[in-house]
């Protein structure tokens, strides 16, 4: 796409928690992750929806190494993230940064705006020479919109909206060049979520930044990536470009996903497909196809294999074994 | 309605969020938290500046003016007339520098403790709760042991075993009190490690010394002094009541049990030789959970526009 | 029961619930805290209203004054709020609790903490009974909560009355919360945020659900949201809030299609449509007022790309634009007109 090679390349990431209350039992398990696997070229931005409990905040500390994937490999630039000792992974953290969901949780309270943003400096003083920070600091205050005084405040000073620019500008302080962001916006109001999204889009050209944007509001989604990948129980079920998945949804999940998404306008609304019931417990899949228990197109035989993700048209793959077309 | 509650707090919250001016205010507008704190600064002052304060030597006796009550005037070994504001013990040692130097010893004893105590058992308790696995499990279990038997029972045995004294006691304190600090800090070490903010410190490649270092430790250190202001309540009790059983310090050291165990014998004759001590211990332990139970109010973001207001 | 709708009938074409000036003051440390600014709005038989606005804006609130669920102090409450013929914040409580929970109900955004965990959930309808209508028999109770089970989706509903709240999942326990919402067939029923904690697909679901009810029980629905969309596809008429106060009322459609407000538009803007993609958002610049220190004039001046020095002094008041249309806007007329 944008380059031949990719700059992170993720190969059947699995990640599994021991199912609660079955210590002993290593059988039981939650499958919160189940044979991942995606690309993200540079300058590219990959979003990935789903419902709660689909599994992707648990995809994206796991290809962070936050938690520990069960196994899979996590490729950036050609080396496995996942064979490096501790020590080695922290050393590779500058490159990949996160944002977090929550602007109220995910800055320490007892930390100033300064602190918070030089720490990772302190830690790696091979970055940045101290005689630099402060107007490192002015410089990355400026570029997320907030002033050079607010270095000395404390988190809570600052409204939500700020705070989620305080968490982007920690992200930049270690020039990064992938950054997953966990739900950027959906602790902001509307009004707010505007102008981060309008921020990241910024950083992204002038800095090159590859964003992994993980979200369940599909219009956000749609307006900020590039590809698109839709996740139900661990699994993808169906990536390609943001026009094939909202042009053409080919996985039936998709289909309802889309359909059940409130518009504004009249003129935008689809005929709607209402899913029965509610995602089923990751500690017990459904067999063959996850999603066949609520699928409105199910068949028998959707019970028995699990549909592969399998290519339909140029980079749309869909993993349903009801599309022929 | 929750959400609405927190909407509007949330505004107000983010200004009024503990500033030292607020709590100073709070306090001045709670009499009784602010008595308890002047009574407090009072003793400490006089415990640290005892050999000013204390009209008399608490050590040298005076038979001649032996069990005198309160506000009586005696000739003192010099042969000039001094007056004894709190009365005389059972060898004309003067109360009011025995309470004084009694004062030193307690909080010497409850405070050293204290610290020791604490900084073991945060240090442990942050760690197990930070680590989890076997470290967790060697951890708490050692906690469970010593949460099973009464603490004073133990500092009982040991204390008869090894013997009294100033070192011997605190060490004993801190060997039975850091369980309590250790509960607390792996509480809420495992509440913190989940958060977001540590995840964020992780991402940025901190160390797991440096997360609990600077980021778990200082977002526990209000819980932790609301616990360490029990527990030197706590503490001022045992030392008396250890002294008093003859297992603590030694006499003639001046120390509050020891003053009550002596004045025990004179109870009918001279009240005031079991009543000051008495008092004393009294009013310390409640100033302190007085102003324990105010700190936490006020630390405590639901509870404080309350305190505030 | 029955004479409250003959009374109901009688008086079809008055408003059932009329909210006049309705003021909230919070008395904090920090001085008095407006977040309810003079809200003035009614809410005909039958009709779904909704209320958007972002945090903050005091919709909440509001709500909670209606409701009566603020306590005083902190919070200080002026202004009328009419069902029929009884003004709910002079009334006492012996009135007021006939009405509230009764004839106006409310659900909330996390059922899951309001539901009590150690009732099972026929028992917590059952409650309602007995203290709303305390004439019916245990029989009675029974049969109507299986009916409401079932009413609200949840099957098999005669074994399920017999659960805890921890056994449901999310939207099974907001599908509870509006069986609860409607055991007493309410007047109107407030909605606050009631999807915002679900998955869109399950949001659907409830949407669909509500609307169902609401046809069937002929009732009011207050729905108080931050979603556009939500209030879009589910509401007759909108009141937009900004700041403590409505910016602009009127018929959903008509302030979708035609905004009067900058406000209004700004937040249409916020959305990202498909044709937007690629570009830049229009976004409204700064962050909402903080209630402690509002500005004056316009509250939305100091955020309006089209705010003149007027707006920085004088307090907009609602003009009409259309009938049942108005903007607190002193451009209303050129805003609409683009």
């Amino acid at each position: 796409m944008v380059d031949a090679k990719p700059l992170l390349k993720i190969e059947n990431l699995v990640k599994h928690y021991p199912a609660p209350g079955h210590g002993l039992d290593k059988s039981r398990v939650v499958r919160a992750v189940d044979e991942v696997s995606f690309t993200l070229h540079r300058g590219e931005t990959l979003g990935i929806v789903g419902e709660s409990g689909c599994g992707k905040s648990t995809l994206a500390r796991t290809l962070l190494r936050l938690v520990e994937p069960t196994s899979g490999k996590v490729l950036f630039n050609g080396e496995d993230l996942v064979g490096l000792s501790s020590k080695e992974m922290r050393a590779r953290r500058c490159q990949l940064q996160m944002i977090f969901q929550d602007p109220f949780a995910s800055l320490n309270p007892r930390m100033t705006v300064g602190q918070i943003l030089s720490e990772p400096w302190v830690i790696f003083p091979d970055i940045l020479p101290r005689a630099e920070w402060k107007e490192r600091i002015w410089y990355l205050l400026t570029r997320v919109g907030l002033s050079a005084d607010d270095a000395s405040r404390y988190p809570h000073q600052f409204s939500g909206g700020q705070r989620q620019r305080i968490g982007i500008a920690r992200a930049l302080s270690v020039n990064p060049e992938v950054i997953v962001c966990d739900e950027p916006f959906s602790a902001l109001d509307v009004s707010i979520q505007a102008q981060v999204i309008n921020l990241l889009e910024d950083i992204q050209q002038q800095f090159g930044l590859s964003y992994v944007i993980i979200a369940h509001d599909l219009s956000v989604i749609r307006h900020c990536s590039d590809r698109v990948a839709v996740m139900y129980l661990g699994n993808i079920v169906e990536i390609g470009t943001w026009e094939q998945i909202y042009g053409n949804p080919l996985h039936p999940y998709t289909q309802a996903l889309l359909s059940a998404m409130p518009e504004v306008r009249t003129k935008d609304r689809k005929e709607r497909i209402i899913l029965e019931g509610e995602v089923p417990s990751p500690l017990n899949p459904p067999s063959g196809c996850r999603f066949r228990t609520r699928c409105h197109r199910a068949q028998p035989d959707c019970a028995q294999n699990k549909p592969e993700l399998r290519v339909r048209a140029q980079s749309h793959q869909c993993a349903c074994i009801h599309i022929h077309d | 309605m929750i959400d609405e509650t927190a909407s509007t707090t949330d505004d107000t919250q983010r200004d009024a969020s503990i500033g030292y001016r607020d709590i100073i205010r709070a306090l001045v507008r709670d009499p009784l938290v602010l008595v308890s704190v002047i009574f407090l600064t009072l003793l400490i002052l006089s415990a640290i500046f005892a050999e000013i304060v204390a009209p008399m030597d608490p050590l040298i006796p005076n038979i001649f003016a032996s069990r005198l009550p309160p506000l009586s005037y005696a000739t003192g070994l010099d042969g000039t007339e001094q007056l004894h504001l709190l009365g005389t013990d059972a060898l004309g040692r003067d109360m009011l520098s025995r309470l004084i130097f009694g004062a030193r010893a307690s909080l010497f004893v409850a405070l050293v403790s204290v610290f020791v105590s604490g900084v073991l058992g945060t240090c442990l308790g942050v760690i197990a709760g930070y680590y989890g696995g076997w470290v967790e499990t060697v951890v708490m279990r050692a906690v469970d042991a010593f949460m099973a038997v009464p603490s004073l029972l133990i500092a009982l045995f040991v204390l008869f075993i090894i013997g009294g004294g100033l070192v011997n006691m605190i060490l004993i304190f801190a060997l039975v009190r850091w369980v309590v600090y250790a509960r607390l800090a792996r509480g809420i070490t495992l509440s913190l490690r989940e958060t977001q903010f540590v995840e964020a410190a992780r991402a940025i490649g901190a160390s797991n010394a440096r997360i609990m270092l600077r980021h778990i430790l200082p977002n526990m250190i209000s819980p932790l002094l609301v616990l360490a202001t029990l527990e030197i309540a706590l503490l001022v009790l045992a030392e008396a009541g250890l002294s008093f059983l003859g297992f603590g310090l030694v006499p003639p050291e001046p120390s509050w049990g020891l003053m009550i165990s002596r004045g025990r014998e004179y109870m009918r004759e001279a009240w005031w030789m079991i009543t000051l001590p008495g008092l004393a211990i009294f009013l310390t332990t409640l100033s302190l959970n007085l102003i324990a139970n105010w700190f936490r109010a006020v630390m405590d973001p639901v509870q404080r526009w309350r305190w505030l207001m | 029961m029955a004479v409250v709708d003959v009374k109901a009938d009688m008086q079809s074409d008055q408003p059932v619930l009329d909210v006049r000036d309705l003021k909230v003051t919070f008395q904090t440390p920090r001085g008095h805290v407006h977040a309810v600014n003079g809200v003035s709005f009614h809410v005909e038989k039958g009709e779904a209203l909704g209320i958007l606005g972002e945090s903050g804006s005091g919709k909440s609130v509001s709500v909670g004054a209606i409701m009566g669920l603020l306590e005083s102090p902190p919070a200080r409450i002026e202004g009328q709020v009419n069902y029929r013929d009884t003004e709910l914040i002079s009334a006492p409580a012996s009135v007021t609790r006939s009405i509230h929970g009764d004839r106006i109900a409310m659900i909330y955004q996390d059922a899951i903490t309001s539901l009590n965990p150690s009732l099972t959930i026929g028992n917590q309808i059952g409650e309602l009974f007995k203290v709303h209508r305390p004439n019916m028999g245990r029989r009675e109770i029974q049969a109507k909560s299986i009916e409401l089970l079932e009413a609200v989706g949840i099957q098999p509903a005669r074994e399920r009355v017999n659960s805890y709240p921890h056994e449901f999942s999310g939207g099974m326990n907001q599908r509870i919360m509006i069986a609860l919402g409607i055991a007493l067939s309410p007047e109107i029923l407030i909605a606050d945020e009631p999807t915002t904690a679900l998955d869109v697909t399950v949001q659907a679901q409830i949407m669909r659900l509500l609307g169902d009810l609401r046809g069937q029980i002929d009732m009011a629905l207050i729905l108080i949201t931050h979603d556009i969309g939500l209030v879009a596809e589910n509401t007759d008429r909108l009141m937009v809030m900004y700041g403590g106060g409505p910016v602009e009322t009127g018929p959903t459609d008509a302030i979708i299609e035609r905004p009067a407000h900058p406000y209004t538009i700004g937040l249409l803007n916020s959305i990202p449509h498909d044709d937007m993609k690629g570009k830049k958002l229009i976004a409204i610049s700064g962050s909402p007022p903080k209630l402690n220190e509002m500005p004056k004039g316009c509250v939305f001046a100091p955020r309006c790309a089209m705010a003149k020095d007027m707006c920085r002094k004088e307090i907009p008041v609602m003009t009409r634009i259309a009938p049942d249309h108005s903007s607190a806007c002193h451009f209303a007329q050129e805003v609409v007109d683009g």
